[in-house]
């Protein structure tokens, strides 16, 4: 009996491990989208945010600097993708693509030109205990909560994200601009600002999931950690219905799928195939089988004002 | 300015922006961008080999971009080209290990297999953008790791053929492609993606079919009112789309690998959806742009070899480019999406974009 | 400034105002008191929309004054227009659909506590105001729950919550079932009692008639007459809204004879995309060798009805038999090849690739007709170009300039010509002469006649009555959806048409 108990105790924790930083982009990707700005490049953002993380981290040594550069990296970014899509009105696939590019590839070059080695990083100062949890122990997430400080905070930001978007101004203003922006400008709303800030906030929450990965769950950077996680993370969205508890809990449930998958090991079930499970459901609730998922109305259009 | 010749500037502006500031990326990193670039195109232009090697490459980029070309020209984002092609890779390994015909025969077999596995694993993507009207971005994002995924399954299990390591058995001998240029590894892929790429322009330009794609592309509801049949040839260009990749997929196995691996693509199907917007989405374009890729990433392995310049700036150049291009800075049509507009729709007062007016 | 009485309300003064070469308004006068409602009419391109966008500051006129108050003023956005006390309740709702009615109204100005809105208080104060004007709508409810006529109480909400002075109402009753209308003319009276200005947009007379105290008619641009209610009736206002776009032909004599009935159309229901219905039940019929004229104010179902004909619009209800045979499943492509043809109403999306050259645009609907195996004929479709370049005198005409280089009125001669073909069996035909001048007008009209001489079964919808009573044979006017009546051309006056088509008619 208490075997079951840990096993059960081990996948919850494992799942949190993972769902987390998938919460962090997700959420990232739910405020852009619900504002209108479509994220294709939240991989390429926590690329961003996992790498410079570690680049803060080896050079200061501080845990908080390397948190606040991550984000700064992912909102750099972002900024890129207001500018090209709200402002130059370009296709946001498109662009979107090009930083996820630029992303992968950038993180690469510095690797090789600050770190002088590629493949990997050396090891830096990280959160590092995080790793008792993503080797099953449960309990190490409560006891040691500033060293798991990342999972925490991604658990305020899910709940202050939800209360922002639903219950104050500011949220109303920016999913009007996100459903219908005609009616948010004649209304006297900044369309453009409004998608500036949400998008950039989008990027730097996006790049606090890839600081997670390098500075949270283990202490350097590799290449090819975040490893599609960014698109998880979008399919996390859709399947969230674009609303913050939705996609938190989407990312649980693909954070389980993850877990299951690491503690089954042992059996015969193919590991491929649970991995697999994120995007042929997301595939199903985009054809419209989960109820509708329908995005923000004005979702990936550039607005002319 | 006519379009063609403004899409043609819009690259190169695109491309020589690019270069400027990979090239003050450099600088900032105490690296010298003429012995850089100098590196990149000696080591690609400069020998028989590397020239050799530089079309081999610029092959899988120009199937895979003909691929993604074709779509955007039926007014499709195909972001799964690389997933067609693992899948294409796979089906022609599997076949042409399995199969071991005379060459006339067993060659052509093994690249439709690959070919026709491409084109129905993005025809899924169609169908769903046609029957439900899902969009073909997401879904072709998730069907690229629903591939990569099934495939890294595959080889290390049902069909892993080399028990020493995650890939297929060696292919048949008579399915393998042999170097056209000896002592390189240029084949007959190469020849092959040309052929392919005139043959897709005189067939958008010249056939029933292709004129009922770029309609579609052009204008959906002009399209409808024609009488063409949309949902079907939305259908039909992705599988095209696929098939195309799926080719690329085809050749990288009969002619350089010999048999499937999951290092099989360095992300050829992404790197694709540059070379067609580069190339302007005509198959004529995408031989240029093709070139330029292959030359950019056979070149970068010189130029960190000679220069020190990590090969990663030509990804860096190659987002950099995307994105100029997107930017449209020298106006034209680039846009795929509709806008919205402030002032209510249906208004016929205001006339649509563009200067003839009633 | 006038000497006598207080300043208007709100005031435009020799508005002028273009888009490229057309001249949406020229030199229009027009003002709204305080107390009073004045209703604005005209065809669509009037220039109605126009008008109201200077006036609301969503466009700035290239020539011309507005007042407010007797001040002369100068909007740069409509946010500016709705600070000196204008609120429009547009055509096309502005509505956010996932939010409730008073998330809408209160839009930007929500009740707030350090940020946190508060909803209790924001339902609270549209619910007060609702109550005020007896709209039956729950504040809480959302948007996307509520009919249209719900919904346009929510856009009025947002003009009264701002407690505009003057209010502009763009075509109000457009999508209103009668009860629903009844019940806007009782708000529009009250406003006006209270002392608002309204500007009523409009051009269902009977309605007009109904409501306003002052009645301005636009045409092409300019203002045609204004009148005071009591000095104006259906046939004036009628034979003022339509007009004359081009000389028309007189009528000419034909000798050749209708045969068949080709076309029956039974109880026919065909809804619009947002789901109100367009077509109310319809019978109609036609025969070979007939032009059918179709005459009505645009947005009566018209357009609905030709799209339900060629297939490109399901149908609710009812039957379309065509030669006998129920062809209400067939694909577009297959009534094609049946041979009916199609000249649309919006030329440059539906009836143009506009990025396609000239040749292939002479080839959409038929590239696989005239297709020599699996490829396109370039050389027929060159042919079809330069044949209808010269019969129709396209203006800078090149079989390989992209049809967007040409003008409108080119564009149009474009599509009629590779439509209104010989051998064309069932001819759907939209304003083909819109924007056209007087030549290609009697060219495309000779066409008509001539195909229809050929046996032909012609459905012409128009909007000009000239040439609807020198084509047609018949002449249906429809209503709301609805048949309203059906003349012969030679006692189809102006008045009697304007009486249908107004609503006054027999099934008004």
């Amino acid at each position: 009996m208490s075997g079951l108990l840990s096993v059960v105790t081990a996948v919850v924790a494992i799942a949190l491990v993972k769902a987390t930083p998938l919460a962090y982009a997700g959420l990232g990707g739910v405020i852009s989208e619900n504002a209108g700005v479509v994220n294709i490049s939240l991989e390429g953002m926590m690329v961003g945010g996992a790498f410079t993380a570690v680049l803060a981290s080896y050079y200061t040594g501080n845990l908080f600097l390397a948190v606040c550069a991550a984000a700064v990296a992912g909102g750099l970014m972002a900024l890129a993708l207001a500018y090209f899509a709200v402002t130059l009105k370009a296709d946001q696939i498109i662009v979107g693509m090009a930083l996820n590019v630029l992303g992968i590839g950038g993180a690469a070059y510095l690797l090789s030109a600050v770190f002088g080695q590629p493949g990997a990083s050396p090891q830096v100062r990280s959160f590092g205990s995080l790793s008792h949890a993503s080797s099953g122990d449960l309990s190490a997430l409560f006891t040691n909560p500033s060293a798991n400080l990342l999972f925490w905070l991604a658990i305020a930001l899910i709940a202050a994200v939800h209360v922002v978007l639903y219950r104050t101004k500011v949220g109303v203003h920016l999913r009007a601009v996100g459903e219908e922006p005609r009616a948010a400008a004649t209304a006297g709303i900044d369309v453009a600002r409004v998608r500036y800030a949400a998008t950039i906030i989008g990027g730097m929450l996006a790049a606090l999931g890839g600081a997670y990965l390098s500075i949270g769950e283990v202490n350097l950077y590799s290449d090819g950690m975040v490893q599609g996680r960014g698109f998880i993370a979008l399919a996390a969205v859709i399947f969230g219905k674009w609303t913050p508890l939705g996609t938190a809990g989407a990312c649980l449930f693909f954070g389980f799928f993850s877990s299951l998958q690491i503690v089954l090991q042992r059996t015969n079930v193919p590991a491929q195939l649970f991995e697999m499970l994120p995007y042929v459901l997301t595939i199903i609730a985009i054809c419209g089988f989960i109820g509708r998922s329908r995005p923000p109305a004005a979702d990936g259009i550039p607005y002319e004002a | 300015m006519p379009e063609p010749i403004r899409r043609f500037a819009s690259s190169l502006v695109a491309i020589a922006l690019a270069l400027g500031a990979a090239a003050v990326i450099m600088l900032a990193f105490h690296a010298n961008p003429l012995a850089a670039y100098g590196a990149l195109l000696s080591g690609a232009l400069g020998t028989r080999q590397g020239f050799a090697e530089t079309l081999v490459q610029m092959t899988a980029f120009l199937f895979a971009g003909l691929g993604v070309a074709l779509a955007f020209r039926a007014g499709l984002f195909n972001i799964g080209a690389e997933g067609q092609l693992t899948v294409g890779a796979l089906a022609t390994a599997v076949v042409a290990a399995g199969l071991h015909l005379p060459r006339p025969i067993e060659l052509p077999l093994c690249l439709l297999a690959g070919a026709l596995a491409g084109g129905a694993w993005a025809a899924i993507a169609g169908l769903l953008r046609a029957r439900f009207g899902a969009s073909e971005v997401i879904t072709t994002i998730m069907l690229n790791y629903i591939a990569f995924l099934g495939a890294n399954y595959l080889v290390s299990g049902p069909l892993q053929g080399n028990v020493a390591a995650p890939e297929t058995a060696l292919i048949s001998p008579t399915a393998m492609l042999a170097p056209i240029v000896p002592e390189t590894r240029l084949t007959a892929a190469f020849p092959l993606a040309i052929v392919i790429a005139l043959a897709l322009a005189w067939w958008l330009r010249r056939t029933v079919a292709g004129y009922e794609l770029r309609a579609v592309g052009r204008s959906e509801r002009a399209a409808r009112y024609a009488g063409i049949d949309v949902r079907r040839t939305i259908v039909q260009a992705m599988a095209m789309s696929g098939g195309l990749a799926g080719l690329a997929g085809a050749t990288e196995v009969l002619g350089l690998f010999h048999r499937f691996n999951v290092q099989l693509s360095p992300g050829y199907g992404f790197t694709s959806i540059a070379v067609a917007l580069i190339g302007g989405s005509d198959p004529l374009g995408v031989i240029f742009s093709s070139f330029f890729f292959g030359l950019m990433q056979n070149g970068a392995l010189s130029m960190q070899a000679l220069a020190g310049v990590p090969k990663d700036l030509v990804s860096i150049v190659e987002g950099l480019v995307i994105l100029f291009v997107a930017a449209n800075w020298l106006g034209g049509r680039l846009r795929l999406r509709g806008t919205a507009s402030v002032i209510a729709p249906g208004s016929d007062e205001l006339p649509a974009q563009g200067a003839a007016a009633r | 400034m006038s000497a006598a009485g207080p300043a208007p309300a709100l005031a435009g003064h020799g508005i002028t105002k273009r888009f490229g070469p057309v001249v949406a308004n020229d030199a229009v006068d027009f003002d709204v008191r305080f107390g009073e409602v004045h209703a604005l009419i005209g065809e669509n391109g009037a220039g109605k929309s126009t008008l109201m966008g200077v006036l609301y500051g969503l466009l700035r006129p290239d020539a011309g004054s507005i007042e407010v108050r007797g001040q002369t003023v100068r909007f740069g956005s409509c946010a500016d227009a709705m600070r000196a006390g204008i609120g429009m309740v547009f055509q096309h709702f502005l509505l956010v659909e996932r939010f409730t009615v008073a998330q809408n109204v209160l839009l930007g100005r929500e009740p707030s506590a350090s940020g946190f809105v508060r909803d209790r208080a924001a339902e609270d104060e549209v619910g007060r105001i609702a109550e005020r004007y007896r709209f039956g709508i729950p504040p809480g409810a959302r948007v996307d729950d509520l009919g249209i006529g719900a919904r346009q109480q929510v856009e009025l909400l947002k003009v009264l919550e701002r407690d505009a002075k003057i209010v502009i109402l763009d075509e109000p009753t457009a999508a209103l079932s009668p009860a629903e209308t009844l019940a806007l003319f009782d708000v529009v009276r009250r406003l006006r009692d209270e002392g608002r200005a309204i500007v009523l947009i409009a051009h269902k007379l009977k309605e007009v008639l109904a409501l306003a105290d002052r009645i301005t008619v636009l045409r092409h641009g300019r203002v045609v007459g204004s009148v005071d209610r009591a000095h104006a009736d259906e046939s004036t206002l009628a034979t003022l809204m339509v007009g004359r776009d081009v000389d028309i032909d007189a009528r000419k004599p034909r000798d050749t004879r209708e045969g068949e009935i080709a076309l029956r159309v039974q109880e026919l229901r065909v809804a619009r995309d947002d789901g109100a219905p367009a077509v109310r039940g319809i019978d109609l019929e036609a025969k070979s060798g007939e032009i059918v004229g179709i005459a009505g104010v645009e947005g009566n179902g018209q357009l609905e009805f030709a799209e339900a004909l060629y297939g490109l619009r399901p149908i609710e209800s009812g039957s379309i038999e065509w030669a006998g045979r129920d062809i209400a499943k067939l694909a577009p492509a297959r009534r094609r090849e049946l041979g009916f043809r199609y000249v649309p109403a919006d030329r440059q999306r539906e009836g143009l690739v506009l990025d396609f050259d000239t040749s292939e645009n002479a080839l959409l609907g038929d590239q696989r007709r005239l297709a020599r195996g699996a490829l396109i004929d370039k050389r027929r479709a060159r042919e079809r170009a330069d044949a209808i370049a010269s019969e129709y005198q396209l203006a800078g005409y090149a079989a390989s300039a992209p049809a967007r280089s040409y003008s409108g009125g080119t564009q149009q001669k474009l599509i009629v010509g590779r439509e209104v073909t010989p051998d064309a069996k069932l001819v759907l035909a939209v304003a083909p002469t819109r924007g056209v001048d007087v030549g290609a007008t009697a060219a495309i009209h000779d066409r008509l006649r001539a195909v229809r001489d050929a046996g032909a079964c012609i459905i012409l919808i128009s909007y000009d009555l000239d040439e609807i009573r020198a084509l047609s044979d018949r002449i249906v006017v429809f209503s709301a959806g609805r048949v309203a009546g059906t003349l012969a051309p030679q006692d189809a006056s102006d008045a009697a048409l304007g009486r249908l088509m107004g609503g006054v008619g027999a099934h008004a």
